[in-house]
């Protein structure tokens, strides 16, 4: 700063230096310019502990002014408060000492007083309290503990006592036995009772509903009987059957006896220990077998590919996808290919010593097959097998939570279709939408330049749930 | 072995004759500092390059301090829920101990380099000598200003850097992180004492005088031409510095002990 | 007059001098030979005051300075001038604050006055117009110009010359010499040079000392040395590698 010369300069920061310095003790309240703002008010308290100066004291809440000093009076302490002077407190009222939180902060709560006059500066409060909240909650705790002593007392003279002791324990034991007679009774009767009470059910409905027309059936039959009316009536009355069903029975007697003393088939059957395990175990263990097929994840599908640069458009396809374990599958598809498949046959025909071959390229349009076996690593599968009639391997892709998916597919290696001489290459991108729902994009045969096109296609899918659900309901219909 | 023993016991004499050609030197100055003539334009100089000058760099670090004081604590006591005591902590902090320390420091290293620097080389170009030819006294005309200017600036400036500090601690918990204004200034007015802010500025008139004293004995005792005068620099900013953290230490044991 | 009575001084077990006896007469101009490192500096150093001798004693105008006390000295030290080998001029003061640092610190005379004076001092060493300059502007010649103003600015008693015309070109070494002269006649003032050239060592000396292994080996007129028998001196004076002095 030109002109300002270096003593002028150093004159200045010293006279700012002084001045911060001067505000700095000001704020922290080393001095105070001026007269003190606020007026006086004395309380004696039995203890002022945890009171310093700079205490807050609150009225209602609001804080109304600060400690300002602390005497010893008398063995009391004699605190003064400052007071704001916008606050008027009335006479007659009480100052607490209190905590404000857990770390014990203190403050003082004013409680104003009922008179008509306020306090002025000097005056004293009478009352005060040395109570903290902390403190008062222990008071408190304090007087059910020594009621709860009261109780535990009486207590101790009714069970303490020898004879007390020998009293309790023979009530709990015939609480104890007599709990457990009732136990007995009431495992021992649950099914009976159940059963007759079920039983009294069906029969007090079966008395609403069916007794009055039973009652005038049996009234006719009874009549048809005594006639000699009826199959029964005929059965009844007549003595030669009466005979026949005497050694009907006698035989069927015989029969049971035999069949209970091991004889005959259906007897060793019935009777041999090792045949019943036998077919427990193989009960067992189709239930196993059907258990595990039941945890089996089993997908349905069904989708179209439309081909947009062959002349014969749609491709379609049903599938079925098991997975044993999450990262494991096959994979079962059967193909309705449009394109369909090509054999080739050879003729030889000699015609005057001149033998002509003719080959012969057939072409049936074949549902073709394809079984395959898969694994995956996180997002990626791969899997190989039987791919439309010919051996293939292909690979995926998975992202975003195995909704879109990027495959490629290579089958076919040896073809005989003169228009596919190099593998079957195909990419699809698949993108999966509600649960059911997809739809593809790609490329098709992309080694073969006659055939290759590109398609798109969607389909659906169901899977096993789906399937239980959907049986079930179409079951509940046949009924 | 023996000669290793040697070698340190010869170190630690003559580290021991410097201490006390230095405390001389300072007695020298004290003694000479109340008799005529005292040269009042050179104090007001030197008071200017350590004073004046140094104050850009001062606010500048100890409001990055104060930010970043407020900062550190709050982010540490809002774990336990005590964020009301941020104020207090910066203002404490800064100025018991990190408003005198660091400013002594950066005056060490601004002002007492060059006290060092230019007292050596004026010793190698015999202009100390030329001094005295001129019958004036060298320590008078050049030491006792450099004392008084870190004497009387040092607190200075701690002031400043103090209220800088207190200040940029204020702006970053109220704009930044949000704490409630009223509280924080009360805060900090409520628990700061008049020990704190005038310990600290002890602290800083001690620490003025170390470097004083270091620095222009380390000047003024140069020797070896060009080469000397670096080492003696260096030397006086290192020396300067660790006297200044470790009278720290003894210090603050002797004035905030509980 | 300055006496120099068996000053002994040593550093650091090297000694310097061993036992230097010396007077020299009041308004003469005594001119201290010697080769580099003899202690040439030390002894002028000692005769200052600047620096204190293990032994022995210097009286300046018969009063003993070795064991004055700083404030003492330097009263006496008022009486002297000195000229640095480096001129040793304030590089933070301008040319006259320098020139006249001696009348701002020890007279009560006004700025304008001081001004007046130091022009005057330049005069005579035949500087102009260099007041306001700063020490860095100058060459080595009027550096040592304005040293030798500000030498003389106190009308001193007694000027000492450390090699005052060491590093100076040959013509600029002889307006030195000439104002050296020029100032004995002038001012009258006793002078102590130290130096090893011969040539300006016979132009301004009156009597020349010769300081050799630590004592004062010959003293005599500038016409005694020349024509001197002394190998050592016959060495010195003549310039020569070969002699006593280096075969010592």
């Amino acid at each position: 700063m030109k002109g300002f010369t270096t003593e002028a300069r150093v004159g200045l920061v010293v006279i700012l230096g002084a001045v911060v310095l001067a505000y700095m003790s000001m704020q922290i309240g080393l001095f105070r310019l001026g007269k003190e703002k606020g007026y006086r008010v004395f309380v004696v308290f039995d203890s002022a502990a945890g009171l310093d100066q700079k205490t807050p004291i609150r009225l209602a809440g609001v804080e109304v002014g600060k400690v300002e000093q602390l005497e010893l009076t008398d063995g009391k302490a004699r605190v003064t408060f400052r007071i704001h002077p916008e606050y008027r407190i009335r006479k007659g009222g009480k100052a607490i000492i209190r905590s404000a939180g857990l770390l014990g902060e203190k403050y003082v709560e004013l409680i104003s007083g009922k008179e008509k006059n306020y306090l002025n500066d000097g005056d004293t409060l009478a009352e005060s309290e040395t109570l903290g909240d902390i403190e008062a909650l222990v008071a408190k705790f304090s007087e059910v503990g020594s009621d709860i002593k009261a109780v535990t007392v009486s207590l101790r003279e009714v069970i303490g006592t020898k004879q007390g002791e020998e009293d309790l324990k023979s009530i709990l034991t015939n609480f104890r036995k007599f709990s457990q007679h009732l136990d007995e009774l009431i495992v021992n009767n649950q099914d009976s009772v159940g059963e007759t009470i079920s039983n009294l059910k069906e029969f007090s409905e079966f008395i609403n509903d069916d007794v009055p027309d039973l009652v005038d059936s049996l009234k006719r039959v009874a009549s048809n009987l005594e006639a000699g009316k009826g199959t029964i009536g005929k059965l009844l009355k007549d003595d030669q059957l009466y005979e026949k069903l005497n050694s009907a029975m006698d035989n069927i007697q015989k029969i049971t006896q035999k069949v209970n003393n091991g004889e005959g088939t259906i007897g060793k059957l019935v009777t041999d220990e090792k045949a019943y395990q036998r077919i427990n175990t193989a009960l067992e263990s189709l239930n196993n077998t059907l258990g595990r097929i039941d945890r089996f994840k089993t997908s349905v599908g069904l989708r179209n590919e439309y081909q947009t640069d062959t002349t014969q458009k749609n491709k379609g396809y049903f599938s079925v996808r098991l997975e044993p374990r999450a990262d494991k599958y096959y994979l079962l598809e059967v193909v309705d290919d449009p394109r369909g498949t090509v054999n080739q046959s050879s003729q030889t025909t000699t015609v005057g010593g001149v033998s002509t071959t003719t080959t012969r390229l057939t072409t049936e349009r074949k549902l073709k097959f394809s079984l395959e076996m898969g694994r995956r690593f996180n997002g990626i599968d791969i899997h190989l097998g039987l791919v439309e009639n010919s051996f293939g391997v292909g690979a995926g892709y998975m992202v975003f939570d195995d909704r879109f998916r990027l495959g490629v597919d290579l089958w076919d290696f040896n073809s005989v279709d003169p228009q596919s001489p190099n593998p079957h290459l195909k990419t699809t991108a698949s993108y999966h939408f509600y649960k059911y729902l997809f739809l593809q994009t790609g490329y098709d045969q992309m080694l073969n330049a006659g055939l290759k096109t590109s398609f798109v296609g969607g389909g659906m899918t169901l899977d096993d749930e789906d399937l239980k659900y959907l049986f079930g309901a179409a079951g509940s219909l046949v009924k | 072995m023996i000669s290793w023993l040697e070698k340190i016991g010869h170190r630690a004499i003559e580290v021991l004759k410097k201490v006390g050609e230095a405390s001389l030197l300072f007695s020298q100055a004290l003694r000479w500092t109340f008799m005529p003539p005292v040269y009042f334009k050179n104090i007001i100089q030197q008071m200017e390059v350590i004073g004046v000058q140094s104050i850009p760099v001062v606010l500048i670090t100890s409001l990055s301090t104060g930010l970043v004081l407020a900062l550190q604590s709050y982010t540490g006591f809002k774990r336990f829920h005590a964020e009301n005591l941020v104020g207090t902590v910066v203002a404490l902090s800064l100025t018991r101990e990190l408003g005198p320390v660091l400013t002594g420091l950066i005056v060490a290293g601004r002002a007492g380099a060059a006290m060092a620097a230019e007292l050596g080389t004026m010793r190698v170009t015999e202009q100390i000598d030329a001094l005295s030819t001129l019958a004036v006294n060298p320590v008078k005309y050049l030491i006792i200003p450099r004392l008084f200017a870190g004497l009387i600036m040092l607190p200075i400036l701690t002031v400043f850097a103090d209220m800088i500090g207190i200040v940029g601690g204020y702006f970053i918990s109220v704009q930044y992180l949000q704490a409630n204004p009223v509280i924080y200034i009360r805060r900090t007015t409520e628990f700061l004492e008049a020990n704190d802010i005038f310990g600290g500025l002890l602290k800083a008139c001690v620490f003025g005088i170390l470097i004083s004293v270091v620095c222009s004995y380390k000047g003024f005792n140069t020797e070896g031409g060009a080469v000397g005068v670096g080492k003696a620099t260096t030397g006086a900013v290192v020396i300067s510095m660790i006297l200044i953290l470790v009278s720290d230490y003894f210090l603050t044991m002797l004035l905030f002990k509980q | 007059m300055i006496e120099v009575v068996d000053i002994h001084k040593s550093f650091n077990s090297h000694h310097v001098l061993s036992g230097v006896n010396l007077t020299i007469e009041k308004g003469e101009s005594m001119v201290v030979l010697g080769g580099s490192g003899t202690g040439k500096s030390v002894l002028l150093k000692i005769i200052m005051g600047l620096l204190k001798p293990d032994q022995g004693t210097i009286l300046i105008d018969g009063t003993e300075i070795i064991h004055l006390r700083e404030e003492k000295l330097n009263e006496i030290r008022k009486k002297f001038g000195m000229l640095f080998q480096g001129a040793a001029l304030f590089d933070s003061l301008s040319v006259w604050e320098n020139v006249g640092f001696g009348l701002m610190e020890h007279t009560s005379l006004s700025k304008a006055e001081i001004r007046n004076r130091v022009t005057e001092k330049l005069a005579m060493v035949g500087l102009k117009n260099i007041e306001d300059k700063m020490p860095s502007e100058l060459s080595g010649g009027m550096k040592k110009r304005v040293g030798l103003a500000r030498a003389i600015a106190m009308n001193p008693e007694i000027i000492l010359y450390d090699e005052p015309t060491t590093g100076l070109d040959p013509i600029m070494a002889d307006v030195i010499n000439e104002l050296i002269i020029k100032l004995k006649h002038e001012i009258h003032a006793t002078s102590v040079a130290i130096t090893h050239d011969m040539t300006s060592a016979f132009k301004i000396g009156d009597r020349l000392a010769l300081l050799y292994q630590g004592v004062i080996h010959r003293i005599g007129t500038p016409e005694e040395f020349k024509h001197s028998e002394d190998p050592v001196v016959r060495q010195f004076v003549t310039g020569s590698s070969v002699g006593p002095i280096t075969a010592g």
